[in-house]
């Protein structure tokens, strides 16, 4: 009995080490914004060309390789380009479908005839583009991803972008009337307490329903977001898809790369965050 | 009545919590991947269902079913299973997050914290409660026992059992191979079924259900400074049992709380009276000498496999250390009436002779039965009792059925070198009561 009453000790002090370990680590890069949200192949995306892109079969099927996946599940436009090499089921399953309607697919496994798990359909929302059909604003070159802060990838993946690069005359002052601009699924940016966020690709994963999330794109989402009762989880989350504080000046081609970038180079803001920067 | 050792039981058990496992990775034996995601995924998936059943059969050990007592080879060793199996149920569902986490864990660091804390989805939440509960619970089991009123910590123990339901809702709700594949499902729904059922039997019903007879209290005598006898006679029927097993005694009087305690009986089974010999060690067993005559007590049983009477043709070697000696007494006290034709020596091993309250009893009983040695040892004077004593003077060691009955360290120190010295397992008996 000494021995079991060992092990156990043993186990749960070594659990919560780890465990400690992760939160710190975890939290911290939500807070700094860092090993978050940026665009799924780690490309720009550029906004400035205008024009938008109708997210047709045909469309998808311009995307039908390993270097550039789209595909079409229960009529939604999906781009797992970044997945395609850590799928469980091996990465040809995937490719099967790149380009393609892989609803069939998805449902049964192929050949398995069994469902994914709802963890493989979390997964899957990180890399929502739009519904099938749907015109998707700002976008235009075909081979990058449309939805920009899309995919978690470890830090080490998030392309830096050195400031002195960006040319100062492409600044956006980010007015109210800038978020306005902002305001349907496929491109959402709200303001809460004064800072501005893009939680384009957070919509389909909040746990109290897209709907209820889109009542807040292009406006003032405080009171609602204040007045419900979300956790510090949820701040941390919100604190991840942070663009700028509210009439501040942010750079274009900056902004157009993963939102988060931004949040870590080109803005110093607060006192946070400025710490951050100097890091970089 | 054959006395089986505890290996089948615990075969047994270990396979019911390895099948969900192995049908598992034949039903994904197509899409067996080196890769690392799959890996953990997978890793975390086998611990859970392992650990789930394991638990669920923990609770099943806890029921005190007498045909599960035979397979364990006694209501000691089922216990020791009860605990074993319990804590490695919680080894098994802790790195069950811990390995999923992995899988997220490859996307960002903030994706697994996120994903260990409770607050994403109401069905991982049940999970993270339920083992999160089962771990408090459990550093409470493992190190409150002393501090806490056995009262209460019998409380928070069974608390478990809650622990318990909201990882089986987990196990059944989410979104898993539970749900999707059939055999699995009713398969998990069965055993989870299994742990409930034993659970509330054992909390609710058990009291009313459970055969108790009734005992009144004729004489309670302190023998030395350290024993106490509590003297019971029945009011109508009386215990059946085998000199070596023990009994689960509710004093209904205050000072002792009413709470259930097992003790070894040691007065002989054609005696009226039951006795038991107890040590002052904590507070209800040093309560007991102040119970007045004519209290009721309550006594269920009997329990326990620690019996030599399986192996009456072979010669034996009884081992009691201090209060060890229970079970034995027992065993001479009937020898006395039915003379023993196969050959027993037993050891008395006490501190000093002031502390072998029985000894002059035992010789008594030896001196009529010339088949029946006590030899007394004491080990202030000769330091620990070892194997080699003991082969030196009993001889033909590997023919002898072995009982051993004292303190934990002096038998599994007996245990070691009886098997070093050629004696097989199987004839070695221990008593493990450690409730």
């Amino acid at each position: 009995m000494k021995l079991t009453k060992t092990i156990f000790g043993v186990a749960v002090f070594v659990s919560w080490a780890l465990l400690t370990a992760i939160f710190v680590v975890g939290f911290q890069s939500i807070n700094s914004g860092q090993g978050n949200t940026t665009s799924a192949d780690g490309s720009t995306i550029s906004q400035i060309g205008g024009g938008t892109v109708v997210l047709t079969a045909a469309e998808v099927a311009k995307h039908n390789s390993a270097s550039s996946c789209w595909m079409i599940i229960n009529n939604k436009v999906y781009d797992v380009t970044t997945y395609v090499n850590m799928h469980p089921g091996g990465a040809s399953t995937v490719l099967e479908a790149c380009g393609k309607d892989g609803t069939a697919l998805y449902d049964t496994k192929g050949s398995r005839n069994r469902p994914h798990s709802s963890y493989a359909d979390s997964l899957l929302k990180l890399f929502y583009v739009g519904d099938l059909n749907q015109a998707i604003g700002n976008s235009s070159s075909a081979n990058n991803s449309i939805s920009s802060a899309n995919v978690s990838l470890p830090p080490t993946q998030v392309p830096p972008v050195p400031p002195a690069q960006q040319p100062a005359v492409n600044d956006v002052v980010l007015s109210a009337a800038e978020v306005a601009a902002h305001n349907s699924a496929s491109d959402c940016w709200t303001i809460v307490n004064g800072n501005v966020y893009d939680i384009t690709s957070y919509i389909n994963m909040h746990p109290g329903g897209a709907a209820t999330i889109l009542e807040i794109c292009g406006t003032d989402g405080t009171a609602l977001f204040v007045n419900q009762p979300h956790s510090q989880t949820a701040s941390n989350i919100l604190d991840s898809f942070y663009v700028g504080i509210l009439n501040q000046n942010v750079s274009q081609s900056a902004l157009t790369t993963a939102t988060q970038t931004i949040a870590n180079t080109t803005v110093p803001t607060s006192g946070r965050r400025g710490r951050e920067y100097e890091d970089d | 009545m054959k006395q089986v050792g505890a290996k089948l039981g615990y075969a047994v058990i270990i396979a019911l919590a390895l099948l969900p496992c192995i049908y598992l990775l034949y039903i994904e034996r197509a899409l067996f991947s080196a890769d690392f995601n799959y890996l953990m995924r997978l890793a975390g998936r086998l611990s859970a269902l392992f650990g789930t059943a394991l638990f669920a059969l923990a609770f099943l050990l806890n029921t005190r079913i007498k045909f599960l007592e035979d397979l364990f080879g006694g209501m000691d060793k089922m216990y020791r299973a009860h605990h074993i199996f319990g804590t490695v149920a919680f080894l098994s569902l802790l790195l069950h997050p811990l390995f999923l986490a992995g899988t997220y864990a490859a996307l960002s660091v903030a994706a697994a914290a996120s994903f260990l804390f409770p607050g994403a989805s109401f069905v991982n939440d049940l999970g993270i409660y339920g083992l999160f509960t089962m771990e408090l619970f459990l550093i409470f089991t493992f190190f409150a026992r002393t501090m806490a009123k056995y009262q209460n910590w019998k409380f928070v123990h069974r608390l478990l059992g809650l622990s318990f339901i909201l990882g089986s809702l987990h196990v059944l709700l989410v979104s898993s191979d539970v749900r999707t594949n059939a055999f699995m499902r009713y398969y998990m729904v069965l055993v989870v079924l299994v742990g409930l059922l034993s659970y509330v039997y054992r909390t609710l019903f058990w009291r009313r259900l459970v055969k108790q007879y009734s005992y009144n209290v004729s004489a309670v005598k302190p023998l030395g400074s350290a024993i106490t006898e509590l003297l019971m006679s029945p009011e109508k029927d009386s215990v059946s049992f085998l000199p070596g097993q023990f009994i689960f005694i509710s004093i209904e009087s205050e000072i002792a709380n009413r709470e259930q305690h097992p003790f070894t009986i040691s007065s002989a089974p054609a005696d009226r009276t039951l006795r038991l010999s107890i040590k002052n060690l904590g507070d209800y067993t040093s309560g007991i000498g102040s119970v007045a005559s004519g209290t009721k007590v309550k006594i269920e049983g009997p329990y326990g496999r620690f019996c030599p009477s399986y192996y009456s043709g072979k010669a034996q070697l009884w081992i009691a250390g201090g209060i060890g000696i229970t079970p034995f007494l027992s065993m001479v006290r009937s020898i006395e009436k039915y003379p023993t034709n196969s050959r027993i020596d037993l050891y008395y091993c006490t501190r000093d002779t002031g502390e072998a309250v029985f000894l002059p009893e035992l010789m008594a009983i030896s001196e009529k039965n010339k088949n029946l040695n006590v030899i007394s040892f004491c080990s202030m004077k000769k330091g620990r009792i070892n194997a080699g004593f003991i082969e030196a003077s009993s001889k033909d060691l590997k023919e002898k059925e072995i009982f051993i009955c004292g303190p934990a360290t002096m038998m599994a120190d007996l245990k070691a070198q009886f098997i070093k010295m050629g004696v097989s397992r199987a004839s070695i008996h221990l008593e493990e009561f450690e409730l």
